[in-house]
């Protein structure tokens, strides 16, 4: 059930109403959202509920337990937590990626290994809800957090059906005292959530699915050459922000719309001027969890030189391969650790060093997008040697129209958020013209809309 | 202690309208202007190149419609627009030749609205014009209600939703397919699979027909799936009404050639020469006034098409060759 299909619009608008009707039960109010998330979450394959519900049951049952555990007891639970979670994440998401490279390393040393494989599908969203769930328990662990006593309001929290399947990942600290308190669905809510969906799905339906056939069309060919690859990864980049910002877009705005208030995971990621500026910018969600969960426990930026660029290389490895299973994920994130250990000691101080850092900022992440789009190294090291050539296809003018058309209302909107220094500027218009602004924004949403959705590109993640 | 209430709405039902409702009047309205628009003629006409079928069909309308001095007219389904390249036609009979093939789903009565144009459009009639299908096309009992109603809308410059049911989709309301088919169709639209890699976009697909004279190819590639299905051919009965009206606009002073494409030949499960012989009499008696083309090919190997229908690129001239040649014994 993706959020830009019409079987969606029928679940949340049903959803709206019944939820509308028992404001008066905290109790009834959080088991229908687990009951609604659970039900999302089973559309599109009922067997893996089981798997959210034993990441959750298993997580809370921990922190309970934690509570009154000795030190040596709370560190076995916690284990037992990280074991659980993680086991499933590896199981589903790198079991066969190991195995298959373990194969490969063998077979170079002239070993013919048969080693099985598993036939399973990714679970939608494992990534997203794993690490949710256990914040919970190393928040409870480090005595951040007091353990949740209410199993309901922690199921709603793990399986919160806006934000379940692609973020943003959530903190137990921020979400989970929403769901045991009165939320108040304000007029400024209302706006905020109405804008936010449609801006959402609107660069979801119109930006990132007009892109996506431009981007296919030159990364399924690994032989192409010439600048066609640049304009390809500049589409990319486009797309992939689109949906994935998208998502989080719809997300937040039906969080609002329910009264609840899910942290800002993209804040105009280009407009950073330097690479760690891009990661706070860039799906914020992950890089704190990454931050407060692995760069400082190794150390942060504590110790020595060497030790601070070591932790910020482990930990962008670690992040590009919890976006997937390849090779190519892994090197983006070690591109992303170069680069953010190249401009560490580095802010510029005058708006032309401002300008050059934004261009080689920019220069660095979306050739970062060439690692993460290509399927093989070998299309890599290609389309690195190659997309200076002076070679064009004959389709590139029909192309570059393509670019520049469904880039321009993002860009164009990029530029008044960032220029006004606010994410919903029209908010801050008359109710008229900001009427007709959204009214336009839902018919070009209507214009590219298919009913049955198109898949968001994080769902795979 | 828990609150006993879960949520409240501070909010008021005019603020819900004007933030939920108020975006869908405008978008109404918006609707109501593009369909008020398209019946006054205030948007450009329909031309609903959004894909390689309706691209074929805005191409193959707007050839007939063009004034020209063509000796060899072909005509037919996409067999006829996809194994015949009409430059290579030019190269064999030293004549000038315009493929007006399209669609197999499309029915003799939209190749008889070209034919007419296209005769309409003709400085001096043409010498010769070559009707030629696929099997495939002959044993079909019905063509396809959308291909056939966006042939029409083209023709007539109205309007198609190549959907299922307008009435209940939103998008028809608000009037979506019409800046589909008028404003979105003129900018290049990336065409799928095969024909996004060999073409790329739809002004691609439709400049590489204007330079073949209306020819295009297949660039797909032959699988298993594709000779699925039976080899009895025989002639749809629908054919006979239509073919009527085509056999009337034939001129007195140009020949008619019937033909029939060839299948792969592991497709048929016994030898075909025989049947492939019979359908092309059954078929020719539909055209009194056509001579069958019974020298060419029932069957080519399988390694020279793209799908059970059409060639693959390489196999066209060699193909239009032999029918050239034909055309010129005969």
């Amino acid at each position: 059930m993706y959020f830009n299909s019409t079987v969606f619009l029928g679940f949340l608008i049903a959803f709206l109403l019944v939820y509308s009707l028992c404001r008066h039960s905290l109790v009834l109010r959080n088991r229908m959202i687990v009951l609604a998330s659970y039900f999302f979450y089973g559309w599109w394959d009922w067997r893996f509920t089981g798997l959210l519900l034993l990441s959750s049951l298993v997580d809370f049952y921990a922190g309970s337990a934690m509570g009154n555990a000795s030190p040596k007891g709370k560190r076995r639970l916690l284990g037992v937590s990280l074991a659980v979670n993680l086991g499933a994440l590896g199981c589903f998401k790198y079991y066969n990626f190991f195995i298959e490279n373990v194969q490969q390393g063998l077979r170079i040393l002239e070993f013919e290994p048969n080693l099985p494989v598993l036939q399973v599908i990714l679970p939608v969203g494992i990534s997203f809800y794993t690490f949710q769930s256990l914040s919970y328990t190393i928040d409870v662990y480090r005595d951040r957090l007091r353990p949740q006593r209410d199993l309901t309001a922690f199921l709603a929290y793990v399986s919160f059906f806006p934000q379940l399947v692609a973020g943003p990942i959530e903190r137990a600290p921020h979400l989970l005292p929403q769901f045991l308190s009165l939320r108040r669905i304000t007029s400024r809510a209302l706006q905020q959530g109405t804008w936010l969906i449609l801006w959402g799905l609107f660069k979801k339906v119109v930006v990132a699915d007009n892109l996506a056939p431009l981007v296919d069309m030159v990364y399924a060919d690994p032989r192409i050459e010439g600048p066609i690859i640049v304009a390809a990864t500049i589409a990319f980049g486009f797309q992939i922000y689109c949906d994935f910002s998208g998502y989080s877009d719809i997300a937040r705005g039906i969080a609002f719309l329910l009264g609840f208030e899910l942290m800002l995971n993209f804040n105009l990621p280009y407009f950073a001027r330097t690479p760690s500026e891009f990661w706070r910018r860039w799906h914020i969600s992950l890089s704190t969890w990454f931050r407060d969960y692995l760069y400082i426990p190794l150390g942060g930026n504590r110790g020595p030189t060497w030790v601070t660029k070591r932790n910020l290389l482990i930990t962008m490895l670690v992040a590009g391969l919890w976006h997937g299973a390849g090779w190519n994920f892994i090197l983006w994130g070690a591109w992303h650790g170069i680069i953010l250990i190249g401009f560490a000691r580095y802010t510029p101080q005058t708006r032309a060093t401002s300008i050059v850092s934004w261009g080689m900022t920019m220069s660095f992440v979306f050739f970062g997008w060439l690692l993460f789009r290509a399927q093989s190294l070998d299309q890599i090291q290609n389309y690195t040697m190659s997309f200076w050539y002076p070679v064009f296809p004959e389709w590139t003018r029909s192309y570059l129209a393509n670019l520049g058309l469904f880039t321009l209302p993002i860009i164009t909107m990029q530029c008044w958020q960032y220029w006004s220094a606010n994410l919903t500027p029209s908010l801050r218009w008359h109710w008229f013209p900001r009427t007709m602004f959204h009214g336009i924004i839902l018919y070009g949403i209507v214009l590219f809309w298919d009913t049955r959705g198109t898949p968001f590109i994080y769902f795979q993640f | 202690m828990k609150p006993h209430r879960s949520h409240q709405y501070e909010t008021t039902a005019q603020q819900w309208g004007v933030h939920w409702l108020g975006p869908v009047v405008v978008a109404t309205l918006l609707g109501a202007m593009m369909h008020l628009a398209a019946r006054n003629s205030a948007l450009p006409a329909p031309r609903p190149t959004l894909d390689v079928d309706r691209g074929v069909m805005v191409h193959q309308i707007e050839a007939s419609r063009s004034p020209h001095n063509t000796k060899v007219i072909l005509i037919g389904d996409s067999s006829c627009l996809m194994n015949v390249d009409a430059n290579v036609m030019k190269q064999r009979t030293g004549n000038s030749t315009l493929n007006l093939g399209t669609l197999s789903f499309l029915n003799l009565e939209c190749f008889s609205q070209l034919l007419r144009q296209s005769l309409e459009s003709a400085a001096t009639p043409p010498n010769v014009i070559v009707l030629l299908v696929h099997p495939e096309f002959v044993r079909r009992k019905s063509p396809s209600t959308h291909h056939v109603g966006a042939f029409k809308a083209v023709q007539n410059g109205f309007d198609y939703y190549y959907g299922t049911s307008p009435r209940t989709d939103p998008r028809w309301w608000l009037g979506a397919h019409i800046v589909e088919n008028r404003l979105l169709a003129r900018l290049p639209i990336p065409l799928t699979g095969a024909f996004r890699e060999y073409y790329g976009f739809s002004t691609e697909l439709l400049s590489f027909m204007t330079q073949h004279k209306g020819s295009a190819v297949d660039p797909r590639e032959l699988n298993a799936t594709d000779l699925r299905g039976s080899s009895d051919y025989r002639v749809a009965e629908r054919h006979q009404r239509e073919a009527k009206f085509f056999n009337q606009i034939i001129p007195p002073s140009t020949q008619l050639f019937i033909g029939l494409s060839p299948i792969p030949s592991s497709f048929p499960e016994a030898p075909f020469q025989g049947h492939y012989d019979r359908l092309l009499e059954e078929w020719s008696t539909l055209f009194p006034k056509g001579i069958p083309l019974k020298q060419l090919p029932a069957t080519l190997d399988d390694s020279e098409f793209a799908t059970k229908t059409h060639l693959r690129p390489s196999a066209v001239p060699p193909y239009t060759d032999t029918l050239g040649r034909l055309l010129s014994v005969e």
